[in-house]
């Protein structure tokens, strides 16, 4: 299809409006030039007009003349004549090529000869008087006609030449009228030529685009089936062919979406777990069936939704009340991920529901949370289940306790009396015994267990002496450990602290253990029990010298029902329970628990309780005294002598901590222990072991980023007493400087506690670091989310936002997944922090933290960073 | 039984069994009798408050969980009678919640002994309670 492109047309109208422009130019010349033309021969035919009658004039004078001297015979007369006749026949000369016209032409030659005729009789007459004789009567019979001839003739001729004078005027009249239309028209064509092209280019271009553009508005605006412009054959039908495919194309692509958006939404709706999609300020973007059904289907409107949610209460499974803004879905607007936590609800209609919710932020693409969603499934079954599940096994227990009861009591009180002699029958009794005292036990236990995990177990928490309760436990596992023949020792290492604990409750705990590695103990063998203080908290192993476990039976030790078949197990009836309950009791406790064990050597459990922290206030006070204490370190390298001697004095009292030594390999091991602010290095100008040294720090990961100063002895030491104290302050200032380069090194102190965090902030800025704090874990993480920073302390157990969330969400985000986490570890367990590592922490120190040990750990792991 | 005479006179003491459980009342009747109570055993809570009535006890084991009248209602119902208000009260009980052993106590119970019981020591386990050797 060939195309009358826009260009064609635009260059055809142009070309036409030029056109029209030439044309009417030619017309103007032309009309110009026929209006001079018919001006010429106006002045022409006027010209002839005046020639004649100044040509009859001479013609009449000269046949007065003729006449005069015909009559008087006077020669003057005759030269008037001949003077007259030589004018008028010039002027009949004359007047000869100004005629043009062929009629008038013939009468001028008639004219001519008839003059001529006139002249020759003429001649013939004034021959005759010049002879003398009377030739009156031959003018007035010869000439006179001749004349009168003559003269008709001429005014033929002027009648005639006149008519043709008035078409000449008439003629140049009616042109001179042609030329002014002509250029009336000029500024005429003019603008209708540019009123075309406007036309034109409105017709063409300009009204199409505003209608494609029309168009497109009401397609953006939604109206899909807006008509579009007529397709025309050129440029913007083109354009307007390409709008019509992009519509079809986005109208299919809704489309898609359309379809999309309705099979996901039909998944959504169908799945049988709740879902809700949040927006940043905590509105409901999008929620399914199941999350309406589960939430007892909350009104559409906002402010209805509102009041709906108002009115939930929600609490914690324990039943202990939990603000509506800590469910998981806000937190996760937080920047929290919770993988999954029961929440029990009362919902506005009565209905109670209990809910597993697992909730997670939405970022976009720079990692701002933008919304949160949530996802949870109705447990309310499942946990009741567990509760009858429960009770069950409460009420069975009990139900079994009265008849065993009976029977035991029985029992004893048979085996009590002498009654039954015979030995057998008293074996056999003993056997039923036996038995009924491990049935009394698994009761017993499963009754324990039922408690707590259904976590109704009380603990009567009260701060206890730790050797007590160890030497309990031990007095209660005395008797059997006579009876199986092993001794036990009790270790205890320190003074221990006291610990927060539920007496009967840990003893039991304690006691299970003991009887655990009574089982295994080999007559004759030692169970020991050391209690020491570690950290901040107690720990206390119990040691067997049993067979030990093998590795790939530790995971199932602490799993219900799983005794471990093991050669060499003393059946005293366990009920397989008896860790369960121990794990849990001691976890209960805010303790862990661990296992250590040698297969053919024994097995030791380990158990970690948190101290009471009793003497929080006094380890606080020391920790502030150390901090004000702390001073910037120099380790001074060289050989002792007065000159190095008197340098250490004065750099001490320039205010900083001195090491000396000589140099070797000593002082390089410790420079790696002090991690000194600055290494100082006197040196002789060919002082081998010096350059040794110095080498040894450059190769060195651990100490290499240490400031190294050399002091060339000849040049730089001092000489003089009275140089020294100089030079040790511009040493010493010289150090501050490079120490305070460190400020580029940014931390954030994570840390609940005001005066914990006021001491690590004095620490570590005392030692050049730029701090950052927060008081609790969202504050961290908003800190860490808006401040570079090079390290992270923190704190585990924090308001808001738990140390563990904190790692986890910072491990998560791009921009913080490197930055090197230090936990300090309090007074909790090992487990904690354990667990911290797990989740990304990089180290932990234990709380509260010696300020040298905590700025050495922080540029270890900052400085290994680097090196990598 | 010259054992029992020679612990004295002061070592007898009266007391008052109740629980609905015959083998229970068998092997308590035994072992307090063993360890020198004089042992009355009744059924239920009523036959208990009649056997108040009319010999009163040194001391009552009262069994928690019994048809009719449980262990906690006879208690309250003694301990709002003068007369019987200050016989010590031990509830014997095969429930160890901590709610019920403090909520014995608060209905003005001596103490409470947790079923399985020790036969051999559950006399002394009385004497602890009531507070005499």
């Amino acid at each position: 299809m060939t195309r009358f492109t826009l260009r064609t047309r635009v260059t055809t109208a142009f070309l036409l409006v030029i056109l029209v422009a030439a044309i009417v130019t030619a017309l103007v010349v032309n009309v110009q030039r026929d209006s001079r033309a018919a001006s010429d021969e106006e002045a022409r035919t006027g010209a002839i007009l005046v020639q004649h009658a100044r040509l009859v004039a001479a013609l009449t004078t000269t046949q007065a003349a003729l006449r005069g001297y015909v009559i008087t015979g006077i020669p003057d007369e005759l030269s008037a004549y001949d003077s007259q006749r030589n004018t008028y026949q010039r002027l009949l000369a004359e007047i000869s090529p100004l005629v043009r016209d062929p009629g008038q032409r013939g009468r001028l030659t008639r004219i001519r000869s008839s003059a001529e005729e006139w002249d020759r009789r003429a001649s013939e007459v004034i021959a005759l008087r010049s002879d003398g004789r009377d030739a009156r009567a031959l003018v007035a019979g010869r000439t006179a006609p001749q004349f009168l001839a003559l003269r008709s003739e001429l005014d033929a001729f002027e009648a005639r030449q006149r008519i043709l004078n008035d078409a000449a005027v008439q003629r140049r009249r009616a042109h001179v009228e042609y030329a002014t239309i002509a250029l009336t028209a000029v500024p005429v064509a003019a603008m209708l030529g540019v009123l075309l092209l406007f036309a034109a280019t409105h017709m063409l271009i300009l009204s199409p685009l505003a209608a494609l553009a029309n168009s497109a508005r009401r397609v953006a605006a939604g109206d899909q089936d807006a008509p579009l412009p007529r397709v025309r054959n050129d440029e913007i039908g083109e354009v307007v062919e390409a709008f019509g495919e992009m519509r079809s194309a986005v109208q299919a692509r809704t489309a898609d979406l359309q379809r999309a958006h309705g099979e996901l939404m039909t998944v959504i709706n169908t799945a049988p777990a709740g879902l809700v999609v949040l927006n940043a300020d905590g509105s409901i973007r999008l929620q399914n069936k199941a999350a309406l059904h589960l939430l007892g289907n909350p009104p559409e409107d906002v402010e209805g939704r509102k009041a709906h949610w108002e009115r939930m209460r929600t609490r914690t499974v324990t039943g202990r009340e939990m603000p509506l803004e800590h469910l998981p879905a806000y937190r996760a607007l937080a920047g929290l991920e919770i993988l999954g936590e029961e929440v029990a609800i009362d919902r506005p209609d009565g209905e109670h529901t209990e809910l597993l919710i697992a909730a997670a932020p939405i970022r976009d693409t720079h990692g701002v949370v933008t919304g949160a969603i949530a996802g949870f499934q109705d447990i309310t079954r499942l946990r009741e289940l567990d509760r009858l599940k429960d009770e069950f096994v409460a009420v069975v227990s009990h139900e079994l306790r009265t008849p065993l009861t009976a029977i035991r009591g029985s029992l004893q009180l048979l085996l009590a009396d002498d009654a039954v002699a015979d030995a057998e029958h008293r074996e056999l009794l003993t056997v039923a015994s036996s038995s009924c005292e491990r049935l009394v036990r698994i009761v017993n236990d499963m009754l324990d267990l039922s408690k707590i995990e259904a976590g109704r177990l009380d603990l009567h928490l009260a701060p206890l002496s730790v050797e007590t309760l160890v030497h309990q436990a031990m007095d209660g596992i005395r008797p059997i450990a006579d009876q199986a023949g092993v001794t036990l020792d009790v270790a205890i290492t320190d003074v221990l602290p006291a610990v927060r604990a539920d007496a009967d409750r840990l003893t039991q705990a304690l006691v299970n253990l003991l009887s655990n590695a009574m089982k295994f103990a080999p007559r004759g063998s030692t169970v020991q029990m050391r209690a020491e203080a570690w950290h901040g908290d107690v720990v206390i192993s119990i040691s067997d010298q049993g067979p030990g476990i093998a590795p790939d039976q530790l995971p199932r030790l602490f799993q219900k029902f799983r005794q471990l078949d093991s050669a060499g197990t003393r059946r005293t009836g366990g009920t397989g329970l008896g860790l369960v309950i121990t794990k849990a009791l001691i976890e209960q406790h805010g303790g862990t628990i661990a296992v250590d064990s040698v297969v053919g050597r024994g097995t030791t459990f380990i158990v970690t309780l948190p101290a009471r922290d009793v003497d929080a206030p006094e380890r606080q006070a020391a920790a502030v005294a150390r901090g004000a204490d702390y001073r910037p370190s120099v380790l001074l390298v060289g050989t002792m002598s007065e000159s190095i001697a008197a340098l250490a004095e004065g750099l001490k009292a320039a205010g900083l901590d001195v090491h000396q030594i000589a140099p070797g390999p000593d002082a390089l091991e410790l420079a790696r222990r002090e991690l000194p602010h600055a290494i100082v290095l006197a040196a002789g100008t060919d002082d081998g072991a010096a350059r040794r040294f110095a080498k040894s720090v450059a190769l060195d990961d651990a100490v290499r980023e240490i400031p190294l100063i050399i002091a060339l002895e000849e040049l730089d030491m001092p000489r003089t007493p009275d140089e020294i104290e100089p030079y040790a302050a511009e040493l010493a200032s010289r150090i501050e400087r490079l120490r305070r380069g460190r400020g580029q090194v940014t931390v954030l102190v994570a840390e609940d506690d005001a005066d914990a965090r006021m001491i690590l902030r004095t620490v570590l800025e005392r030692s050049g670091f730029c701090v950052v704090e927060a008081a609790d874990g969202a504050e961290a993480l908003d800190v860490a989310a808006r401040t570079p920073l090079d390290a992270v302390l923190l704190d585990l157990r924090m308001p808001r936002v738990h140390g563990h969330d904190v790692i986890r969400t910072l491990r998560r985000n791009h921009a913080t997944a490197a930055v090197p986490i230090i936990v300090l570890s309090g007074s909790h367990s090992e487990r904690h922090s354990l667990y911290a590592l797990v989740l990304g922490a990089n180290a932990f120190i234990a709380k509260p933290a010696e300020p040298q040990a905590l700025v050495r750990e922080i540029m270890r792991i900052i400085g290994r960073d680097r090196v990598q | 039984m010259g054992n029992d005479d020679t612990e004295g006179i002061f070592a007898i003491m009266n007391l008052l069994l109740v629980d609905d459980d015959p083998d229970i009342r068998l092997v308590a009747r035994v072992a307090l009798k063993r360890a020198g109570f004089n042992v009355t055993a009744v059924t239920d809570g009523l036959a208990a408050l009649e056997a108040v009535r009319v010999a009163r006890p040194d001391v009552i084991l009262l069994d928690w969980m019994m048809p009719d009248m449980d262990g906690p209602a006879v208690c309250r119902r003694l301990k709002s009678d003068p007369a019987s208000a200050s016989i010590p009260v031990i509830f014997l009980t095969a429930r160890s919640r901590q709610s019920e052993v403090s909520g014995g106590l608060a209905l003005g119970a001596t103490g409470y002994i947790v079923k399985p019981f020790d036969a051999l020591t559950l006399g002394d386990e009385v004497r602890r309670l009531m507070g005499t050797p």
